[in-house]
């Protein structure tokens, strides 16, 4: 098992490897409007090309990547070009917020969906159909809309939660839980709209099958064949559902994070990938290459864990 | 004795009724119907947008600054910049319809290709197909679409070009699995030894399986597609000089404290596409793959059960009266399968129910044991155990009695059993849920000594192992054994033997008799094979088209069937005796079987 | 520093003071202000509309994150509430005859927060550092070829040129000290030792979105600071800014100007700020190069009169503003009521001046869209269509707008600007180097008049120097201004706002206790 999951990680680090080759290679077309961005709409030119050499964009190509590469090696992820702050640094604080963020909102999706799911696939009929609009809901409204919809009810009317901002979880778990309830909830919408649409899928399929009819004739009851047995036959294609959501999730907080302007990983994206903050762009790259396969490592092996077809070892 | 009893009702059997196509399946699902014709209207405004639009959508007025909705020439209104809403909402549509077009057909070309080239071929090429979509898919999306937009000057349909490929490894998965489990199945390698072209096989063979899962996710990439589009536009990424809906809502949000209502003209036009393309895959989904789930159960239905014709109390333990079952047919009204059957089954006999795939008389089991599916109705009838009306339990007295005091043993032993747990924790879950009471250590002794009974010989193993890992023979005897625990007063064997090989079919029919003698069961053996029938039955009741056309004694109806269908029947079997005389058939519709 | 995201009313990055006296004002001591130290423990909470950018003394700017760096760095002048260059941290300052040679005198009880003296020697260190350093903040050293410290409180600094800019430098980014044993150190950019009357709590600040500042007791004008904690929430989304205020989780915003209702409250104090910009139309091709109907004067008049400003400032920017046909507001140096008579919306006019120019069938020319010309510009499409200009627009990505006039694909497009500073507004674009010059051009008289200006010495002759400039500009047409922006401060009623002139700089001095 060790091995397997050994043999992964180094895929996935030689994977991330070739993907900042590739990013490394895309940025270079932007050095030019980096620097002169670096410099300011009154520099001169001197200056724009001493911030070209301070931040060896007159190298060639491969030497700056091998000198980057060198630095990671050493735990060194560089300096964001606009903010100087350590870029290691930088990246774990505003992953605690999004993750944080995305944690509950997929403790929320998945409770919900789930228990959504069960509803239509088990009884059917107006409860389906009803089902099926919230599902709907989820997928029509702009998350935006119900961000300001919920902001404007609970933060400056009912001024029980704030409208913006996070507190970290050691400074105060209340405080921390108040700030991150309603953006989770907020992204947990998407991820509720399609989930639900592949349990109660699943699930359907599942209820089919003879196996179901034939535990009725032991006398096992609905609710034991219905949570027990096919729940956890139609887990697995869930769980690949949710694994996805997981990683969309992070990339898509994006915008919840600005509404509720949480530091979180998705605006620090955008911004160092608009502004082209080389540095911050490489080592997210690197993250999210590593994120992705971790996430696909220990979905196979909690499918195995479901399935046992389908056990690794 | 053997009777004749006339069908009253003109029946329809599930399996008789015509395989619907996918088409009609869809036209008949409101849910289909709705999202298809909104998307259709939709696609025609898109087309017809440079008409019907009466504005330039960059061409601005400062008398239309946010110009209330009916402002004459501004039907939807002015935006903030002075441009006419409804101009741009029209032209928006081609903008997200070509952002759906390119984004699946380059994901669906490059996923599906490359999905089946790695399925079927040889363990080099796919480890480097496997390769490069590990790549395409780890690459981080959003930053990688950004970081482009320098080179592609923010022409989203490069960027959508580009979001197809990062979508392909979606595609490719779906269609590589679906590949390997069918690469292997007996029909391919028909083809392949037939000397039919790889390409070929693939391409007619292969893809067409393929099929479904692939315009599901077409449905819902299109809707992502347009998802991802509209979220660009609106973070500002992307030409604000071509209309969309993302850039629209943008604007409007900024706007939003001044006029309102300008969100609402895009946000309901995007959330209508969205959701007509998910509601459409949903639909696709239900009708190439599954089925929805089923509407309420019988009982909501407010029909009410006709009582038999006879009343007198029963005497036999298993008593079966005038049962009629309905199912709701293609127009909605219910179709009778099963119409006035009638037959009893006395403590410690063997009787066998026979008749052709279709008869009718696994839905007869069914209903003795009381798991219908919930669309169908007994209409007519009674089912008595011991004098107790079955029809009339509750779901939590039936649960009572089935698992306890009628057991059944399915046909097909592999798909009977949940592959998920091991056989040892569904005896053991099952055998508890009909003893309450039973301990955790007394289920499992009794269950070992259960499955050496039924000639497991290494009861140990096999109770440890999951499903996958036994033989469809050793299934089937697990299956007994789980069926026969609580010694139940019937048992109902559902074509137990068939799929079962020949040796092992004899071997399980002696395993069924020992039991019965063993236990003092009756058993109800449905069936199409008259052998077994001659085995181990002592009646036989013939059904045909869900009607009972003869019942009487075996030794009785073999000698002498008085039905005509019975006749049929019998006389078809082959043995070594008789040679055949009557000229080959052509097969005729099965409507026409009298 | 170009952000990302549109911020188009908030956006007091380039917002530039009033300079009613600029540059030679003998210094003297600090003059008392309104502000009481008497809430010594108020504490307050302000917003960043953007996320700051590294507080490197090489890398700062005119930016609204100054709101955080003038905490941490003592500056050698400052900008008072009503535009005016004051002494801080340098007591008195002068100018050699030639304006060639600035000399300062600095306080003797400087220190930084960790006891260390600032003396002459920090002072050139920093100013050497700056000048040696690529960064936003090199290009205001330009004109400086020396700065030495002839004794421990006195400082010289020796320039090439008469630099106009200078002191407005010196009283932002550049007259700003840090640790001069720590240079260049990377944690400068987050967490410098401070010489300001603020040091950043490190514990309860998270970088990127919120900075806390607890007011040093040993700074040597600690008491006109009355706020002791200052806490700072950077806020990039509008919609964010807006709900924060409203759930009053900040004190103090620009807010929309659509968007001020639910502040017409007791609650609030609401002040107008006008004159905090400038936009319109900037014409980098002056002799012609890339379009040549542009060379003509009567092709940039006709310009300046297609556009109706006064129905662009009430649709467009919602009243929030004033028609603008100078690139100065009023009251700032340099300015002339009597110069907004000679244009105003006629496009016949227009159309004539284009047929005697030679150009009756009009010209096509493509413009840059950004996302501060987004909002107007299909109105410049549409107006300059009217007199015959065929405008392209291309579409410029957020992270290319600084080369947006150096890669000379476009003759002419809107641009934003401040409007309270003559110098900046000039220079750029009329000196043969200027950034917003790209094809260098060069006007024998604009030439003449900026040297007028940048040497002239007393109130008087620099007034005139800046508003013969000025004038030329309006009459020869090389811009076509549009609008200025008024942008709407909300407060809570519990704190006054002191500016009286759009600030140049975003600082806490700005903010006082109400009483």
């Amino acid at each position: 098992m060790l091995l397997y999951v050994a043999r992964r990680l180094a895929f996935g680090l030689i994977l991330a490897l070739l993907v900042t080759m590739i990013t490394y290679g895309l940025l270079s077309f932007s050095f030019d409007s980096v620097a002169r961005t670096l410099a300011g709409t009154n520099a001169s030119a001197e200056t724009i090309d001493g911030i070209k050499s301070q931040n060896g964009f007159d190298l060639p190509l491969p030497v700056q990547y091998f000198q980057w590469l060198g630095g990671i090696f050493q735990g060194d992820f560089g300096y964001s070009l606009y903010s100087g702050e350590e870029v290691g640094n930088a990246i774990g604080v505003r992953l605690t917020v999004t993750l944080s963020v995305v944690v509950l909102a997929l403790l929320i999706t998945v409770c919900v969906s789930v228990v959504l799911g069960l509803l239509a696939a088990a009884r059917g009929g107006v409860i389906d159909r009803i089902v099926q609009v919230v599902i709907m809901t989820g997928y029509v409204f702009p998350a935006l809309l119900i961000a300001i919809a919920l902001v404007y009810i609970f933060a400056i009317n009912l001024r029980w939660l704030p409208a913006t901002g996070y507190t970290t979880i050691t400074s105060d778990p209340g405080d921390w839980l108040r700030s991150v309830i309603l953006p989770a909830i907020v992204l947990s919408i998407g991820g509720i709209a399609n989930l639900t649409s592949q349990i109660r899928g699943a699930m359907t399929d599942e209820l089919r099958k003879d196996y179901v009819r034939t535990l009725r004739t032991r006398g096992v009851p609905v609710s034991s064949i219905l949570i027990k047995h096919a729940l956890r036959n139609a887990a697995g294609p869930a769980l690949t559902v949710l694994s996805l959501e997981f990683v969309a999730m992070f990339g898509g907080a994006l915008i919840i994070e600005r509404v509720f302007a949480l530091p979180g990983f998705g605006v620090y994206s955008f911004a160092a990938a608009t502004s082209g903050d080389i540095p911050v762009v490489l080592a997210l790259t690197v993250f999210s290459v590593m994120l992705v396969i971790t996430v696909n490592l220990v979905t196979d092996i909690l499918n195995g864990w479901l399935n046992p077809k389908a056990r690794l070892v | 004795m053997s009777a004749n009893i006339t069908a009253v009702v003109d029946p329809i059997t599930p399996k008789d009724a015509v395989r619907e196509s996918v088409t009609r399946k869809l036209l008949r699902d409101p849910q289909a119907l709705i999202a298809g014709s909104i998307l259709l209207v939709i696609v025609v405004l898109g087309v017809g947008s440079p008409w019907f639009a009466s504005h330039d959508p960059n061409a601005a007025s400062l008398d239309a600054v946010n110009a209330p909705v009916g402002t004459p020439g501004y039907l939807l209104g002015g935006d903030q910049s002075g441009r006419d809403i409804l101009s741009r909402l029209l032209l928006s549509i081609p903008t997200s319809l070509f952002t759906a077009v390119i984004g699946v057909s380059v994901a669906v070309i490059i996923g599906v290709t490359f999905g089946l080239i790695g399925g079927y071929s040889r363990k080099t090429v796919q480890t480097s197909t496997e390769w490069v979509f590990s790549l395409i898919q780890t690459f981080p999306g959003l930053l990688l679409l950004i970081v482009l937009v320098p080179l592609t000057g923010g022409d989203y349909r490069i960027t959508m070009a580009i979001f197809g490929v990062l979508l392909a490894p979606g595609l490719y998965r779906i269609v590589r699995n679906q590949v390997l489990s069918v690469k292997n199945e007996l029909y391919v390698d028909a083809a392949r030894v037939s000397g039919v072209p790889d390409s070929r096989i693939l391409g007619r063979h292969i893809l067409f399986v393929v099929r479904s899962p692939i315009i599901i996710a077409a449905a819902f990439l299109a809707g992502a597609c347009i998802g991802i589009q509209a979220g660009l536009a609106f973070l500002g990424l992307g030409s604000t000089l071509v209309p969309s809906f993302g850039a629209m809502i943008s604007d409007a949000f900024a706007n939003f404290y001044t006029d309102p209502l300008q969100l609402v003209w895009p946000s309901a036009l995007l959330g209508l596409l969205t959701a007509s393309l998910v509601l459409l895959g949903n639909s696709l989904r239900d009708a190439l793959e599954g089925a929805r789930p089923k509407s309420g159960s019988a009982s909501s239905r407010g029909t009410t059960r006709q009582a038999p014709q006879n009343t007198a109390p029963s005497v036999a333990l298993l008593d079966v009266r005038d049962l009629a079952i309905a199912y709701p047919g293609p127009d909605g009204k219910p179709r009778e399968v099963v119409s006035y059957v009638s037959f009893t089954v006395g403590a410690g006999e063997t009787v066998g129910l026979v008749g052709e795939s279709g008869s009718g008389k696994t839905q007869t089991a069914f209903s003795v044991l009381g798991v219908l599916p919930r669309e169908a109705i007994v209409t007519r009838g009674s089912i008595q155990l011991g004098g107790l009306e079955l029809l009339d339990l509750s779901e939590k007295d039936k649960r009572a009695v089935r698992g306890r005091r009628i057991a059944y043993i399915p046909q097909e032993p592999m798909s009977n059993l949940d592959p998920s747990f091991t056989i040892g924790q569904q005896l053991v879950e099952g055998i508890r849920c009909a003893v309450p009471g039973l301990s955790r250590r007394e289920a499992r002794a009794t269950m070992m000594g259960l499955l050496e009974r039924v000639g497991i010989t290494d009861p140990d193993r096999v109770f440890s192992s999951y499903p996958h890992q036994i033989s469809g023979g050793m299934a089937q005897r697990v299956l007994i054994a789980g069926a026969v625990a609580t010694r139940p007063e019937v048992l109902i064997a559902d074509e137990p033997t068939t799929a079962l090989d020949v040796t092992v079919q004899a071997e399980i029919l002696d395993l069924i008799r020992e039991l019965q003698a063993e236990m003092g069961m009756a058993v109800l053996l449905v069936t199409h094979n008259f052998g077994v029938v001659a085995d181990i039955c002592s009646r036989i009741v013939v059904m045909q088209s869900g009607r009972v056309v003869e019942e009487g004694d075996v030794r009785d109806v073999f000698a002498s069937p008085t039905d005509p269908y019975t006749q049929d029947l019998l006389s078809s079997i082959l043995d070594e005796g008789t040679v055949r005389l009557d000229p080959p058939r052509t097969p005729e519709p099965v409507e026409a079987q009298k | 520093m170009p952000r990302p995201l549109r911020q188009r009313r908030t956006r007091i990055a380039t917002a530039v003071a009033l300079a009613a006296s600029v540059a030679l004002l003998a210094g003297c001591a600090p003059a008392s202000d309104g502000a009481s130290a008497a809430t010594d423990d108020a504490s307050i909470t302000l917003a960043l509309s953007n996320t700051p950018a590294s507080f490197d003394t090489s890398n700062i700017s005119q930016s609204p994150d100054s709101l955080i760096w003038t905490g941490l760095y003592d500056r050698l002048l400052r900008i008072d509430e009503n535009g005016k260059y004051v002494p801080n941290a340098a007591e008195s300052w002068s100018y050699s005859d030639d304006l060639k040679t600035l000399t300062l005198t600095l306080r003797d009880d400087l220190a930084f927060a960790d006891g260390t003296a600032i003396d002459a020697e920090t002072v050139v260190a920093n100013l050497e550092y700056v000048k040696a350093t690529p960064g936003q903040a090199q290009g205001g050293t330009a004109s400086i070829s020396s700065v030495e410290a002839p004794d421990a409180k006195t400082v010289v600094i020796t320039l090439t040129q008469a630099d106009p800019l200078l002191i407005d430098s010196l009283a932002t980014y550049l007259g700003t000290i840090s640790d001069p044993t720590a240079l260049g150190d990377p944690g400068n950019a987050t967490n410098p030792l401070s010489s300001g009357p603020y040091t950043l709590d490190e514990t309860a600040t998270v970088s990127g979105s919120v900075y806390v500042l607890q007011r040093r007791d040993d700074y040597w004008d600690v008491d006109n600071y009355p706020y002791s904690t200052l806490t700072i929430k950077a806020l990039p989304d509008q919609q964010a800014l807006f709900n924060a205020m409203q759930s009053g989780q900040i004190d103090a915003t620009y807010v929309p100007s659509g968007q001020v209702d639910p502040f017409k409250t007791d609650d609030y104090t609401i002040t107008p700020v006008a004159g905090i910009g400038v936009g319109g139309i900037l014409i980098a091709d002056l002799e012609g190069e890339l379009v040549p109907a542009l060379a003509d004067e009567r092709v940039r008049q006709a310009i300046n009169f297609a556009f109706d400003r006064e129905a662009i400032v009430e649709k467009i920017y919602k009243g929030a503003g004033e028609p603008a046909f100078q690139q100065v507001y009023d009251g700032v140096v340099g300015h002339d009521a009597a110069l907004d008579e000679i244009y105003s919306y006629d496009p016949e006019k227009a159309k004539d001046l284009m047929a005697e120019a030679g150009y009756a069938d009009g010209f096509t020319v493509t413009m840059p869209s950004t996302f501060l010309s987004q909002l107007i510009d299909p109105t410049i499409v549409d107006q300059l269509g009217a007199i015959g200009i065929t405008v392209e627009l291309e579409q410029i990505q957020p992270q290319d707008l600084g080369s947006v006039w150096a890669s000379k694909k476009f003759a002419m497009g809107y641009w934003a600007d401040g409007a309270s500073n003559a110098a900046r507004t000039f220079l750029p674009r009329l000196q043969a180097i200027g950034n917003f010059n790209p094809w260098n051009n060069t006007i024998p008289e604009a030439e003449a008049l900026l040297a007028d200006a940048a040497l002239a010495s007393t109130e008087e002759d620099i007034a005139a120097g800046w508003t013969a400039v000025n004038s030329y500009s309006v009459e020869h047409a090389l811009s076509a201004p549009i609008a200025f922006n008024t942008a709407t401060l909300v407060t809570n009623s519990d704190i006054a706002y002191l500016g009286t002139v759009p600030p140049q700089i975003n600082t806490i001095r700005l903010y006082t206790p109400a009483d």
